[in-house]
């Protein structure tokens, strides 16, 4: 109950999103640079709007996507068998970030990530069941 | 047995707040009527928050700015339907403090807090102060008890997100990113003198791959464009730093007239991180070496 500011009721508590499990789509292509950035290739959207879209602009079939090195490791460890809490810990460690800078970064990437359908996350149930959203 | 944590300052435009050091800044509001900041624990099951008035109006009573805080969370409890319990009293002589006439307070709901208004006799603010959440930690009442409302060296302590820095009290801050990675600070002094504070994590990302200095030149041609700058090299903490100096070169206007820029920047390899200082005024009000000595950098 903060003083005059009102907090937007989560779907989830923060406790269960640092607990969820980040997992990269098993459909989507995508390979390691020599210098251990991830590549990943996105198909073209295959709904309306992608097909008016090739309509009009004629895209290339796949797109590809570089990721930073950041990028890569949040990748690399979105493997279903890291929480997002974890991968925070990692990131905060690795490039000496305080906890709220990395969790609000990784949020953030895993977010787009999550728009284009590359990751997925899964979120712990109590009985111990997993439920995949996004 | 009570567990030891390390403890870490928050200071922010004026007041500071000892707090455990996984637990950060959530939110900055209000800007003097009143103001404000929250901070949480990495958890979300508690936090802090800390409201003031630094020149309240002399209307403003104690009682009544408590009063409106727990009317408000009245009509919340009202709202959710739920029982709430509040109590309010007196600060205990154990809690008083020379200087403070305070009030101590608690509720709980589907919540609880627990915290403190008072009135601070040396600089006049008035403070309040909780410490709430679903939990409340052990810790809560040894967290209220360290904010402090005033400084007793003449300088502000600007702490957050482990950037640590003081300066004098009479710099007013005008403009803030805060955002992750990236960390500004505009401040303004007297006679219109301007600070600004930048803290860059993970500087490689910014030098893709280049060189410091080179960095640092590029940034201050583009931060000083209109000013003669002359470049210095020095060792700063024995990180590399760059350093420039300048007037500015066409007098367009009279007001400009002897106005300079002065900036200042260096790489903390520790961190990974660079700090960048650009002063811009007619006169020195401060020294950039009185700033850059009051940042802390790394841990030594």
């Amino acid at each position: 109950m903060p003083f005059h500011l009102k907090k937007r009721t989560p779907t989830l508590s923060k406790k269960e999103a640092l607990d969820t499990l980040p997992i990269r789509n098993p459909y989507v292509e995508w390979h390691k640079t020599e210098e251990g950035e991830v590549i990943i290739k996105v198909p073209r959207r295959g709904d309306w709007v992608g097909k008016l879209l090739t309509f009009i602009f004629a895209p290339p079939e796949i797109r590809q996507v570089a990721l930073d090195k950041i990028g890569s490791l949040v990748w690399d460890l979105s493997d279903g068998q890291h929480s997002f809490e974890e991968i925070v810990r990692v990131v905060s460690r690795n490039y000496k970030l305080t906890r709220r800078e990395a969790e609000v970064g990784v949020a953030a990437f895993l977010r787009e990530l999550g728009k284009r359908k590359l990751i997925v996350l899964a979120v712990r149930k109590e009985e111990g069941k997993d439920e995949t959203k996004q | 047995m009570a567990q030891l944590r390390k403890l870490t300052t928050i200071g922010w435009r004026g007041i500071t707040v000892e707090v455990p050091e996984d637990w950060s800044v959530a939110a900055i509001g209000g800007e003097e009527h009143p103001e404000y900041i929250r901070i949480d624990d990495p958890y979300g099951n508690s936090y802090v928050e800390i409201k003031w008035w630094s020149n309240p109006r002399p209307t403003l009573i104690l009682e009544d700015a408590l009063d409106n805080f727990l009317t408000r969370i009245q009509k919340e409890a009202r709202k959710k339907k739920i029982p709430l319990n509040l109590k309010k009293r007196k600060a205990p002589p154990y809690l008083e403090r020379g200087d403070r006439e305070t009030l101590v307070f608690s509720w709980r709901s589907d919540r609880k807090g627990i915290g403190r208004v008072w009135h601070c006799k040396t600089c006049g603010k008035i403070v309040m102060a909780q410490v709430a959440g679903v939990n409340i930690p052990p810790l809560a009442g040894h967290i209220l008890s360290t904010i402090e409302d005033h400084s007793s060296t003449g300088k502000n302590v600007w702490a957050l997100f482990q950037f640590y820095m003081e300066l004098p009290e009479d710099f007013k801050l005008v403009e803030q990113k805060l955002m992750s990675g990236f960390l500004q600070l505009s401040f303004r002094g007297q006679r219109k003198f301007r600070l600004k504070v930048e803290r860059y994590s993970i500087a490689e990302r910014f030098l893709a791959g280049g060189n410091f200095k080179d960095w640092a030149r590029a940034e201050f041609s583009k931060r000083a464009r209109g000013f003669s700058l002359s470049f210095y090299e020095e060792a700063f903490r024995e990180h590399p730093a760059l350093g420039a100096k300048g007037k500015r070169r066409v007098v367009g206007a009279l007001p400009l007239l002897g106005e300079f820029a002065h900036l200042f920047a260096w790489h903390c390899r520790e961190e990974d991180k660079i700090f960048l200082l650009e002063m811009k005024g007619k006169k020195d009000i401060i020294s950039i070496e009185e700033v850059r000595e009051n940042i802390r950098c790394h841990s030594t």
